[in-house]
């Protein structure tokens, strides 16, 4: 994988059976995301923004179409093959934080480079977590931290190997408004200095704003570009 | 567990979840809780976790108060000796089925070859095939055992399970439970599973409930 990490997406669909019958809940999405740039994906809830960044981050196959990340054609390898790509090069982030509620901060933060087997992981996690404002705070279990705290640590723990690419899926959605507003600028803040590209998944059209360029999802299909 | 209380207070009310719990899990004995939603079944795990302290009262772990030891001690403690699966599930999203567990052998101290132990990990539960699925492409009940691999991956001698089966079909629920006490039989492990499920919680040896802020046999 070679160059900025571009986001091609060629007539992508994902559909689902169901005992209702099928569901098209991506259905031929063309869309190409320059490297190191930032785009929106906004759209209600059930509109397939989540199942699209999920295809784009290798989460899920799909159905047709092909997915591009840095030139490697995602969509035609293998699990294992996109379980490398996501470990290598992707940082996720949740709105629910999913952190283990039974390690520390620091913990939930180093085991990206403990798959890795990378050396000094504790110390690289302790200097992240500083740096996101987490001082004093890296020894602290999930419970113990604020909403917006965890989130930070979420976030650490995807930034933690150095992505080329950053995918959130409502990172802000569970935070007040200042809080919110902190984390969009941390995310931002990474995008700039990793030089990675950043897709933000939100209803919160404050939250669209500050990103380089918006889309719509409806229905499965962009609105407008 | 020796005289445990805690409460919470919320909006000016004071719940006191428990008070004056005592409570002994004999080694190697599988033991079920059950009670309503609320009755302090997720804090009474919480604490025998060394997740969260009581007000007053002590546990201990072998002889040996979680008081006494500091955060990161407890972590270990929890890395190494005892393995914990929620309701929830705690799978990284992002991860698949094998990484999830490399994830916990990474945290225990690690292992040899972690993604060989993984796998056989995987296979004791049923799920062998599925090791490079993320948890979004499994059922309920997959994610679920998959949850049990990891809390079983550094041979913890302390099982606790909270609900685990609490949003399964009964037939998931079954196959989630009965790899829990083949690991318990394969094992030697001592057991604590939570269940609002008196059929389920009638396969344990010895059968707790909890009920205002008291644990009592079933």
């Amino acid at each position: 994988m070679t160059g900025t990490a571009a986001i091609a997406l060629d007539g992508v669909s994902k559909h689902y059976e169901t005992p209702a019958g099928l569901v098209r809940a991506v259905d031929g999405i063309t869309l190409e995301v320059p490297g190191g740039s930032s785009l929106a994906i906004t759209g209600v809830s059930g509109c397939g923004k989540s199942t699209l960044l999920g295809l784009i981050g290798g989460l899920e196959a799909p159905s047709a179409g092909s997915v591009t990340i840095a030139g490697e054609r995602i969509s035609a390898l293998t699990e294992q093959g996109r379980t490398r790509v996501r470990r290598e090069q992707i940082g996720f982030v949740f709105q629910a934080d999913n952190l283990q509620p039974f390690l520390t901060a620091v913990e939930n933060v180093e085991f990206r480079l403990a798959l890795a087997g990378s050396p000094d992981r504790d110390g690289r996690a302790r200097e992240l977590l500083a740096e996101l404002g987490l001082d004093g705070h890296a020894d602290k279990l999930p419970d113990q931290l604020s909403g917006g705290q965890r989130q930070r640590v979420a976030i650490a723990r995807a930034l933690i190997h150095r992505p080329r690419l950053i995918l959130a899926d409502e990172p802000t959605g569970s935070l007040d408004e200042d809080n919110s507003h902190s984390i969009v600028d941390l995310l931002l803040a990474a995008r700039q200095s990793a030089a990675a590209t950043l897709v933000v998944v939100t209803h919160d059209h404050d939250v669209a704003g500050r990103l380089g360029r918006t889309v719509c999802l409806r229905d499965g299909h962009l609105e407008h570009a | 567990m020796q005289h445990v209380s805690k409460s919470y207070s919320e909006g000016g009310f004071e719940a006191h979840v428990l008070r004056g719990v005592s409570l002994e899990l004999a080694r190697g004995e599988t033991t079920s809780l059950i009670g309503v939603s609320g009755s302090g079944k997720t804090t009474l795990i919480s604490l025998l976790a060394g997740l969260m302290a009581p007000e007053s009262g002590a546990v201990y772990f072998d002889g040996r108060a979680l008081s006494d030891l500091d955060d990161a001690q407890r972590a270990r403690l929890r890395g190494q000796r005892i393995g914990v699966v929620l309701q929830s599930g705690n799978l990284i999203p992002f991860l698949t089925a094998a990484e999830n567990v490399e994830l916990a052998l990474e945290l225990g101290g690690g292992a040899k070859r972690p993604r060989a132990r993984a796998l056989e990990l995987l296979h004791e539960v049923g799920l062998g095939a599925r090791a490079d699925h993320p948890p979004r492409r499994m059922s309920g009940g997959e994610a679920q055992r998959v949850s049990v691999a990891m809390a079983l991956a550094n041979d913890p001698d302390l099982l606790l399970a909270d609900e685990v089966t609490g949003q399964l079909d009964s037939a998931s629920a079954g196959r989630v439970m009965e790899v829990i006490l083949e690991a318990w039989r394969e094992r030697g492990l001592t057991v604590l599973f939570v269940t609002h499920n008196t059929e389920l919680a009638a396969r344990a040896q010895r059968r707790l409930r909890l009920h205002d802020g008291a644990v009592v046999a079933a």
